[in-house]
């Protein structure tokens, strides 16, 4: 199940919060409602999969019990190794065989393995630093890895973030109404910014690369730029406003990345929870900055790259911003660059990045960057007009991925009285409602011109 | 104390505000009553799904609750022209020409692949961007010469055509935009190059040229189907190739009210509600009788009137045949024990009672809606002529081939 599916908006989430209102008072009760209807929402998705996030959550619970009894670095390794077993059959098994010469296409991938595979690793390894306890009890080990608000796209969240909650929690109307406003918030960016410019750029790149000029293959990967940016955060702001609601507060997983003044900065703001992990359970144990720090790094890197798909184009991705990394490290370290210039030099460079990341046939990425720097033929006929009618959104993204609504916000809430707030809050409940309602329903409004009459 | 809990309540409205919201949407979702078919999008609304052990643990069942609940959701038309107006609120709508993206598909609602190409709006007019590759046309040649191949050995001495029937695209996209894989008439060359000697392609492009060329009114503005002058330019190119002698005009009239097609209800832009339809008739040959069946094999028969009165319907263009049907038999008024099979889409509507000129019996049917064999068809019903006929874009997806290639079995 989705957060942006009309199943989720007007059954799943009045039956799951009705639930835990009426269970306020009670833990154990709120938990086994959470654990039921997380397993729900999972199995929305992935009726047969359910059964394989429940073993691995009792595996891990299990393992959790070891490690506790016995915190050896073998144990840990064992265990991690186990939980990573689902992971490397399910989403690399195809991968690895094509490189081995062998013909396996692999299973279909079961959503967000990756993301509570990462959790329970840094459970497991948390419980073995002794930073957490040991679950006792399975199911409260299972909602963790479970708890719906994070489960399809994250954030990665971390037990020891959780455990107090898990174990007792309570939520104020506060807590509630900031979860909402984070929570539409969220919504809006996925379905009214992220999928108007997806809309254009998947309509442009259904085309020939060969169609577009510079200009536009420049326009067609600005906006997959917003797109991820706005479709990604903006899960992670319906993630962290979900559990507001439920009673959960989460990290933050986003700090205006595109606002970077150098590529460091960058992955210090973006998908915060993936890179800490990374540098908190890879990074640091393998040594760090304190011995072979370039080859932690490019270890790092693939990892990231490869976490994020099966397939080269990712590794490459992965290995581009090791090279950029390395290259600021060593080469820019005495140079003082100026935001104005650091800025839209970083930006440019991530979004080049988003080349790789996005053409998983290199031979298209290849002829992606040999247009935009020049090498292109085409004259946009049918990218033109489209990128053209998309310019307001792209200026609104641009906008909305700086600091600078929020403080704009802060400053008018603020600056009235309690009465207003609550008038302006209620007001964009309701258009936020309307608005993402109406842009999800006509998603799926697609007259079949070929069918009837 | 008492200040903090009078704040807290305040606090509640905007959350009381969110559950009433999404409650409410609930209950009406469940409450209100469903209609069956959505005329707007022309297509049958989802069904209520049945869960089974099938559906259940392969997610059929959700993505039909999903699609269920898409399809049904309260005031679901308000909420598409909010989402229209929201759309022209953060995209910039000037310039000649403007290319409005299309979802590809709607999941779960229909069994027949939905062609739903994105949509480009110039000279106010509104027009489905054409885009082919060789794969689908190959497909669809293939399927032709399947169907011809299987018709020759049951019923040899019956005749097939294909005619592929140029869009709006073709003739008023402005000409930059028409080049290599966006020329229709280039896909339907390279169609017709791949049919076999026993498939006669007939040339509908030349003659809608001819009438575009003259300023008739040849194709809506707001819809994707052809005018009754295209549709009679169609019949004159299907007379010529055909060696028959073509009805002389008697003349049209036109249907009251004003029309706003399937492509204006896709887009939903003002500047093409300004630009609204209307729709005319050709009058046609004394009809004798026409008979609407539900499948191929004629069980059921009903009788209705080939020209409909299509007042209380968005949908003009239903004033022919009433829409699509899976198989209609016309009978007219010229006894020369002559019979045609058009095997059709909705194109063929307008343009079916023409034939009544020519032919004793006309059978239309439609293969998305049923299935058939046309070799068998063709024996049974002692049928002369067999006419193949889709719109162009066919040629831009494997969906219609491989519906054609359900009609023959070798």
């Amino acid at each position: 199940m989705l957060f942006s599916e009309l199943t989720f908006l007007y059954i799943f989430l009045p039956v799951c919060l009705i639930l835990n209102i009426v269970f306020r008072k009670y833990t154990a009760a709120k938990n086994a409602v959470l654990l039921v209807m997380s397993l729900l929402f999972y199995a929305w998705g992935e009726p047969v999969y359910v059964l394989l996030m429940i073993g691995t959550s009792l595996l891990s619970w299990w393992l959790g019990l070891c490690i506790n009894r016995r915190r050896t670095k073998k144990v840990l390794a064992l265990s991690v190794v186990l939980t990573l077993a689902p992971l490397i059959f399910f989403k690399y098994s195809g991968f690895l065989a094509g490189i081995v010469g062998v013909k396996f296409n692999g299973p279909t991938m079961p959503i967000g393995i990756s993301f509570y595979t990462f959790q329970i690793i840094s459970y497991l390894a948390d419980v073995y630093r002794g930073t957490a306890k040991a679950q006792r009890n399975p199911f409260y080990l299972m909602l963790y890895v479970s708890l719906f608000p994070q489960l399809i796209a994250g954030p990665i969240v971390r037990y020891v973030d959780v455990e107090r909650e898990i174990n007792g929690r309570q939520v104020t109307g506060e807590d509630f109404t900031d979860g909402v406003l984070r929570f539409l918030a969220g919504l809006g960016k996925k379905v009214i910014l992220a999928d108007t410019v997806g809309g254009v750029m998947a309509s442009v790149l259904a085309n020939p690369l060969s169609e577009l000029s510079a200009l536009g293959a420049w326009g067609v990967m600005l906006c997959y730029t917003f797109q991820i940016y706005f479709d990604f955060s903006g899960y992670s702001d319906m993630a962290i406003g979900l559990g507001k609601m439920l009673g959960f507060k989460y990290n933050e997983n986003f700090n205006h990345p595109y606002i970077s003044v150098s590529i460091k900065d960058f992955w210090r703001r973006w998908h915060i929870s993936m890179s800490s992990f990374f540098r908190d359970y890879i990074y640091i144990p393998m040594g760090g900055n304190r011995r072979h720090q370039l080859f932690n790094m490019l270890v790092v890197w693939a990892a990231t790259g490869l976490w994020h798909g099966a397939g080269w184009n990712f590794i490459l991705w992965g290995l581009y911003f090791f090279l950029l990394l390395t290259a600021e490290k060593y080469l820019m370290k005495k140079i003082k660059v100026p935001a104005p210039i650091s800025v839209p030099v970083t930006f440019v460079l991530v979004m080049l990045g988003w080349v790789l990341f996005y053409f998983e046939d290199m031979g298209q990425a290849l002829q992606m960057y040999k247009i935009m720097f020049g090498g292109g033929t085409g004259s946009d006929l049918l990218a033109g007009p489209q990128l053209l009618s998309v310019i307001p959104t792209l200026v609104i993204c641009a906008v909305g991925s700086t600091p600078l609504p929020v403080r704009v916000k802060d400053k008018v809430i603020s600056a009235i009285p309690e009465w207003a707030r609550v008038i302006l809050e209620t007001a964009f409940v309701i258009v936020m409602l309307l608005a993402c309602t109406a842009m999800i329903v006509s998603g799926t409004y697609s007259p079949f011109l070929y069918f009837r009459f | 104390m008492k200040k903090h809990n009078k704040k807290f309540e305040v606090k509640n409205i905007t959350s009381l505000t969110f559950i009433t919201f999404i409650v409410a949407g609930a209950v009406m979702l469940f409450a209100l009553p469903k209609d069956k078919i959505s005329a707007e999008e022309n297509r049958v609304l989802s069904k209520s799904p049945v869960p089974t052990a099938y559906t259940l643990t392969k997610g059929g069942y959700s993505r039909g609750v999903n699609s269920y609940l898409n399809d049904h959701f309260p005031f679901r038309d308000s909420l598409i022209d909010i989402s229209s107006r929201l759309s022209g609120l953060v995209k910039y709508q000037g310039g000649d020409v403007t290319l409005i993206p299309q979802s590809s598909a709607v999941e779960g609602s229909s069994e027949f692949a939905a062609v739903a190409n994105d949509v480009m709006i110039y000279d106010g007019r509104a027009m489905e961007v054409f885009k082919y590759d060789d794969l689908s046309v190959e497909r669809y040649a293939d399927a032709l010469n399947g169907i011809q191949r299987s018709i020759s050995q049951k019923a040899p001495e019956t005749r097939v055509f294909s005619m592929v029937v140029p869009t709006s695209y073709e003739f008023y996209a402005p000409a930059a935009y028409k080049n290599g894989v966006h020329s229709e008439s280039g896909a339907i060359d390279k169609l017709n190059g791949l049919l076999s000697d026993g498939v006669i392609p007939v040339d509908a492009e030349k003659y809608l040229r001819r009438v575009v060329a003259k300023g008739e009114y040849v194709y809506f503005r707001t819809d994707h189907h052809w005018t009754t002058e295209g549709a009679y330019a169609g019949y004159k190119a299907f007379c010529a190739k055909a060696g028959l002698k073509a009805m002389a005009s008697k003349g049209k009239y036109t249907v009251p009210g004003e029309f706003l097609g399937t492509l204006y209800n896709s887009v939903r832009r003002d500047s093409l509600k300004a630009q609204y339809d209307s729709v005319e008739v050709h009058y046609p040959p004394e009809v004798e009788s026409c008979y609407g069946y539900a499948d191929a094999a004629m069980n059921t028969e009903y009788e209705f009137f080939p020209l409909m009165d299509p007042e209380g319907y968005d949908n003009k263009y239903i004033t022919f045949l009433g829409g699509d049907k899976p198989l209609v038999k016309l009978t007219g008024a010229n006894h020369n024990g002559k019979t045609l099979l058009v095997v059709k889409d909705s194109y063929s509507n307008a343009m079916s009672l023409f034939f009544l000129e020519n032919y004793e019996t006309v059978y239309l049917l439609d293969p998305r809606l049923t299935p058939a064999n046309l070799a068998d068809f063709c024996r049974e019903h002692e049928v002369d002529d067999v006419l193949l006929e889709n719109y162009a874009l066919v040629l831009s997806n494997c969906g219609m081939a491989d519906i054609l290639g359900g009609l023959y079995g070798e």
